[in-house]
């Protein structure tokens, strides 16, 4: 006689009875008033670029950084220097003198209270060249001290009006931030976020700092996560896998129309697209003034602007890293503004270059469409220019610090202050391999004329004439086109504005931004 | 159809209707017309000027490719499969090599080594080697234990001679099979690695190149992503074909 499982005798006798069991319990599991767990709200943010180390002070800029740590200063949506982890600042009359009052109530992650002695730490951090600080450069030659607790002094042996602006982005970490290795993996600052687990090149994960000094973020955890392809990263946008992003495409704007829940936002300063050559270690031709004077002749600033924003898009052909109307915008006419191909093919001539030469451009992000339409230009020129384009910012900073290539293409990126901006141009400071490795002591002069007073006009006769030279002098740049970054974001996203970029900052970021529900 | 790709490739490398590279940005992201019949790119660039001259460097790399592919694969496999011990040792290697998938190699090479042609070449030729050396080893495996071989074994022809005279003219169409195969593959990989962004970036257009390009207005301007896609697809699919007419022709078992 077969034997039958009981529990099947059971279900063909009363099928019905577990039909109704089963529905009368999922019924029950799904209106039950059973206490749910608090969701965790996720801020993601998409951008193209990646931090270069954990430890901010050496990493390079990016607007990550400031969600989990601070300076002294912030910059102000308008462009003003402001008081951050300092409630103010004296300076004396002939700008040597800085005293910066540091904030009481500031804690760090940990826990402890900011100090004047963390302050002064980090700051000589910053200062000493072993660190490898990304603007350690800023800090060389100044007398860092404690005058009490919680006040700090800064002296320059020369006069040097920017030194608030220096400390926006000299970040204040607590010293037990140092690992058992001397270095920062795991950075103790004071921002509204802290730092959890960072994925290189994926992932870097934050959670919100509830002790924060200017109260508790809204949201629980920023991802914020690196998409280097600008398509990519707005499809992560639409398909709702990004609350944030960065960098979209001025040219793709007209894709996000008839997107209802989707906005976006153009960020306040200026990107700047510049070609500048390689004048440290120049390659063939391009060591004579005149190709490169041939060149700025040759190419078509409103054809690089198209290509960049498309017709009608935010940006607009300059040469200098100011608008119309910008304080800081400097009376430079610009020689290369129109192509004069009969210029170019006299320099051309005149250099014994007619026939023409091979070069390389050397570019990265967002700089491939202004390095095609300078590719084409040339080669009516009977130049032939190769593009090497770097999949990623290590890359591009091995590449340029090898100058094996015949000029750039590149974005420079909002700075607090024109000297922060046109210190790239300083031979001394080691990031000028991002401007071809330039060096020319009238220059540095210039440079050091313009943070030596705290008078308006003089600084912007010294960067006038410093713009001038780099560009029409030396023809170590040229200028091109200055645009807004733009900025997208689901509509389930409440309180936040690029502002001038950095995520976290006096008059807005991170820390009051919050998601809603649609 | 393969014959009227080298026809457009020609065309494109002696009179192209358009410079291919000259930029027109008052008719950027034109649709088709009767003067740009393809329309223009974002750099109001005509399209079809580029494809007609995109299409001799993609069909030179692929074969170049598919040459090199075969220089390597046909000596290795026909070591793997006719000389004993040792060759069983190369075989061994060869499935380790075939563990990883192709394109994968490709990249690694194309990383390591640059994204000039040459490079790309040798890239894609190396990565589908191993591809060559499976179907020549099959070949000298199922052929060598054949009466032809003993006997000519018997009559005391040196075994490279066996090989270089008998087995290897029994095998060949099976080989150009074979490479028409590999060919269509190579066709793809270098649209690939240009479409990754890997390919040349020299001012002559690939068809990968074009699509590459095309990512960031596709959805603004179809036809910028259209004409490249039916041109691989175009010569993929006839270069398969000619290797089935070429099994059809050269197969004697299939002889009716």
């Amino acid at each position: 006689m077969p034997s039958y499982p009981l529990h099947s005798l059971a279900w063909h006798h009363r099928p019905f009875t577990h039909l109704i069991a089963f529905v009368v319990v999922s019924l029950l599991l799904f209106v039950s008033p059973l206490p749910s767990r608090a969701q965790t709200t996720t801020l993601r943010i998409a951008d193209s670029i990646d931090m270069t180390n954990a430890d901010p002070q050496v990493s390079n800029e990016i607007p990550v950084l400031y969600t989990f740590a601070e300076g002294l200063t912030s910059l102000s949506d308008t462009g003003e220097i402001m008081p951050f982890l300092a409630e103010g600042w004296d300076v004396n009359d002939d700008a040597t003198e800085f005293t910066f009052y540091i904030r009481p109530d500031v804690r760090f992650h940990n826990g402890r209270m900011l100090t004047g002695d963390d302050v002064l730490w980090s700051l000589q951090r910053i200062q000493n060249p072993d660190t490898g600080a990304f603007r350690g450069n800023n800090f060389q030659g100044l007398t860092l001290e404690l005058v009490d607790d919680m006040t700090l002094r800064v002296t320059s042996p020369t006069p040097n009006a920017v030194i608030p602006a220096y400390m926006t982005d000299a970040f204040i970490l607590a010293p037990e931030s140092i690992g058992q290795d001397g270095t920062i993996n795991q950075p103790i600052g004071t921002g509204p976020f802290t730092f959890q687990e960072w994925m290189p090149g994926q992932e870097l994960r934050l959670a919100k700092f509830i002790e924060y000094w200017r109260g508790e973020p809204l949201v629980d955890e920023i991802s914020y996560l690196i998409i280097p392809d600008p398509s990519a990263r707005l499809n992560a946008l639409r398909s709702n896998s990004a609350d944030i992003i960065a960098s979209i495409r001025p040219t793709d704007l007209p894709l996000l129309a008839g997107e209802q829940d989707i906005v976006t936002q153009l960020a306040l300063p200026n990107l700047l697209t510049h070609l500048t050559f390689n004048t440290r270690d120049p390659i063939g031709p391009l060591a004579d003034v005149r190709v490169r004077r041939a060149i700025a002749y040759m190419i078509d600033k409103e054809s690089v602007r198209i290509a960049m924003v498309g017709e009608d898009g935010p940006g607009v052909v300059n040469n200098q890293y100011w608008n119309e109307g910008d304080f800081w915008r400097l009376p430079i006419p610009d020689e290369f503004a129109q192509p004069n191909e009969a210029i170019a093919r006299d320099l051309l001539e005149e250099a014994g270059v007619a026939d023409g030469f091979e070069t390389t451009i050397l570019t990265w992000a967002d700089g491939r469409p202004a390095a095609e339409v300078v590719q084409a230009r040339l080669l009516e020129f009977r130049i032939t220019a190769q593009i090497e384009y770097a999949p990623d910012f290590p890359t591009y900073r091995t590449a340029l610090e090898g100058y094996e290539y015949g000029m750039l293409i590149d974005t420079a990126f909002p700075r607090t202050d024109p000297a922060t901006l046109l210190t790239f141009w300083n031979s001394t400071n080691p990031n000028n391999i991002f401007r071809g490795g330039y060096s020319n002591p009238d220059v540095d002069t210039l440079l050091a004329a313009g943070v030596a007073t705290t008078d308006p006009e003089a600084r912007r006769e010294a960067y006038t004439e410093t713009l001038t030279i780099v560009q029409y002098g030396d023809v170590a740049s040229i200028l091109m086109v200055t645009r807004n970054a733009v900025w997208g974001m689901r509509n389930t996203v409440e309180g936040f504005t690029p502002g001038t970029g950095q995520l976290n900052r006096i008059d807005g970021g991170v820390s009051i931004t919050s998601l809603v529900t649609p | 159809m393969v014959i009227l790709v080298l026809f457009g490739s020609l065309w494109g490398y002696f009179a192209p209707p358009h410079d291919p590279v000259a930029q027109d940005f008052s008719k950027r992201l034109m649709p088709p017309d009767l003067i740009n019949l393809f329309g223009t790119d974002r750099f109001g660039r005509d399209i079809f000027s580029r494809l007609l001259v995109g299409a001799r460097p993609t069909i030179l790399v692929s074969t170049a490719s598919t040459l090199l592919a075969c220089t390597i694969g046909i000596p290795y496999g026909v070591l793997c499969g006719g000389a004993g011990r040792l060759g069983k040792i190369l075989s061994r290697i060869l499935d380790g090599i075939q563990a990883f998938p192709t394109l994968l190699l490709t990249l690694l090479f194309v990383t390591v080594s640059g994204s000039r042609y040459e490079i790309i070449v040798v890239s894609i030729g190396l990565s589908f080697s191993p591809l060559v050396a499976r179907v020549a080893e099959g070949i000298v495996t199922s052929e060598i234990g054949r009466d032809y071989v003993l006997a000519a074994r018997a009559i005391g022809v040196s075994p490279f001679a066996i090989l270089v005279r008998h087995i290897l003219p029994n095998g060949a169409s099976v080989l150009l099979v074979q490479a028409t195969s590999v060919l269509a593959l190579t066709i793809l990989s270098e649209a690939a690695l240009s479409y990754l962004g890997l390919g040349p970036s020299t001012l002559v257009p690939t068809w990968g190149r074009m699509l590459f390009d095309a990512r960031e207005t596709m959805e603004l301007a179809p036809h910028t992503v259209l004409a490249p896609l039916i041109a691989i697809s175009t010569l993929v699919i006839s270069v398969n074909l000619l290797g089935d007419g070429l099994r059809d022709v050269l197969d004697p078992t299939l002889v009716d």
